[in-house]
């Protein structure tokens, strides 16, 4: 090789070096393929559940938790839904589950998830229809109805229920800053419910939804229906 | 207690419950009318950038682009108007943030991103042509400009505030989309993601097999999911 050539591979070298370094490689991986569930928390830990069925009905439940570099943390064997028909996650967040274990009657369990699972409460799809959970408890919404109520960990109800002029949103879970907070809004009517001890409505007015800036919750409700106004909140 | 007493407990009462919860509901920090504008956009603190076009008195009018900015309380901090621009046909605000604005300017003749600095009087900080920046996303580091070339390959640049080109032109997999305000990006294309850090040009984070699915933004937690195999990031 010559010397001119030699250089040029060297430097070609220590280019595609440089380009490789700067990448991030992952902290961890996990395989799902064996899991028939699973929900990443916002520490990138996760919850895989894991059914084995003999003639469409659970044998065994296993629910394994894995934190953020793939290594398994904890794996339990959940014996509530033996003889039932399908273990779904709603929600996962920090070691606290919402299951819905299906059959006849499909059941929602509050759960704390470790090498022992614990079952906080439960309750039954006809009295509470996941709709997100966040430190607060969890938020159930009818459509049928529209009644939101929330749930505590033991879902028992906290609070009364509401009547909503829609579904509960927002950007991340179908809430707003983590589950403390959501949105609904139908017919250029806006409403912002505050998650706590309760479901207490906070903001209500005429327009459209617009969030600026979640973290500081700072919204804008839009009302162009005969002038364009533009009416700035900050939903506490 | 008679008929006419008790009538007038529960209508003081009802009076009572009506304060109560009109007295939680919150009220708008401040709020402006845009009516007329040709475009507005809330920056991230709730300040509002809106423009118009208008025409003066004169025989042959100028047409003008006016901008009006306001705060998050509503209140109109100016009206700041830029020098030279004087026969507009048509505006549009790229991005705002703080006291920075990229507009897109259209006249007879050409078409131009205007990079402005506004508040109560504004003043060009650099222009660019639509033929070499096409506005994509801006945060602190920059803009960031993307476009297809001819053989279907996808281009990106940082520009900094003065319209000027940062660091080189890289081939990304295909129209970013921004990721914590601005600061990195992601594309995904074919199974494939590929995370952009902007800062003093473009470096790479993440390429992995899979799809994008977001964790947790402002920790910067991420999955590239490749079917049953679950890979976690940390970008930085």
């Amino acid at each position: 090789m010559k010397r001119s050539t030699k250089r040029i591979a060297v430097a070609a070298a220590a280019l595609t070096f440089v380009a490789v370094a700067a990448l991030v490689p992952p902290m961890g991986t996990i395989d799902l393929v064996n899991y028939d569930d699973w929900y990443h928390d916002f520490g990138a830990s996760t919850l895989a559940v894991q059914n084995l069925l003999s003639a469409g009905v659970i044998t065994q439940s296993t629910l394994v938790v894995f934190d953020k570099k793939g290594v398994e943390k904890s794996r339990a064997v959940f014996t509530e839904a033996v003889g039932k028909d399908d273990v779904r996650i709603s929600y996962f967040e920090k070691g606290w589950a919402i299951l819905r274990v299906d059959g006849d009657t499909n059941i929602y369990y509050s759960v704390k998830v470790g090498r022992i699972i614990t079952v906080l409460g439960t309750n039954t799809e006809y009295q509470m229809s996941f709709r997100f959970a966040g430190k607060a408890g969890v938020v159930s919404y009818f459509n049928a109805t529209q009644q939101a109520q929330l749930f505590d960990k033991k879902l028992v109800p906290v609070g009364t229920p509401a009547t909503l002029i829609d579904r509960p949103r927002g950007p991340i879970n179908n809430s707003l800053n983590g589950g403390t907070f959501f949105y609904c809004e139908a017919g250029n009517q806006v409403q912002v419910w505050n998650v706590k001890k309760g479901l207490l409505l906070v903001i209500q007015d005429t327009g459209t939804w617009n969030l600026i800036n979640e973290a500081k919750h700072l919204c804008c409700i839009e009302d162009d229906s005969t002038t364009d106004v533009h009416k700035l909140y900050t939903y506490k | 207690m008679n008929a006419h007493s008790r009538n007038r407990l529960f209508a003081t009462t009802a009076v009572a419950l009506c304060a109560v919860a009109a007295y939680a509901l919150l009220e708008p920090s401040g709020q402006v009318d845009v009516t007329g504008s040709i475009d507005y956009r809330h920056d991230t603190l709730g300040n509002i950038l809106a423009l118009s076009i208008g025409k003066s008195a004169a025989k042959a009018p100028p047409i003008k682009l006016k901008m009006a900015y306001y705060d998050k309380k509503g209140v109109k901090i100016g009206e700041p108007s830029l020098g030279g621009l004087k026969t507009v046909t048509n505006a549009s605000i790229a991005y705002f943030e703080k006291s920075w604005a990229i507009l897109l300017v259209q006249d007879a003749d050409t078409t131009l991103y205007y990079s402005v600095k506004v508040g109560s009087s504004a003043s060009i900080l650099g222009t660019a042509a639509t033929n070499d920046f096409l506005f994509c996303f801006a945060g602190k580091n920059g803009a960031v400009s993307c476009s297809m070339a001819s053989n279907g390959t996808w281009l990106a640049q940082v520009y900094d505030k003065t319209l000027a080109r940062v660091g080189a032109t890289r081939l990304v997999l295909t129209n970013p989309a921004p990721l914590n305000a601005g600061t990195y990006f992601y594309c995904a294309h074919n199974n494939q993601v590929q995370i952009w850090r902007v800062k003093k040009g473009l470096d790479q984070a993440v390429n992995a097999n899979g799809q994008f699915v977001a964790i947790n933004e402002p920790k910067k937690l991420c999955c590239v999911q490749d079917g049953t195999t679950h890979a976690f990031y940390l970008y930085k």
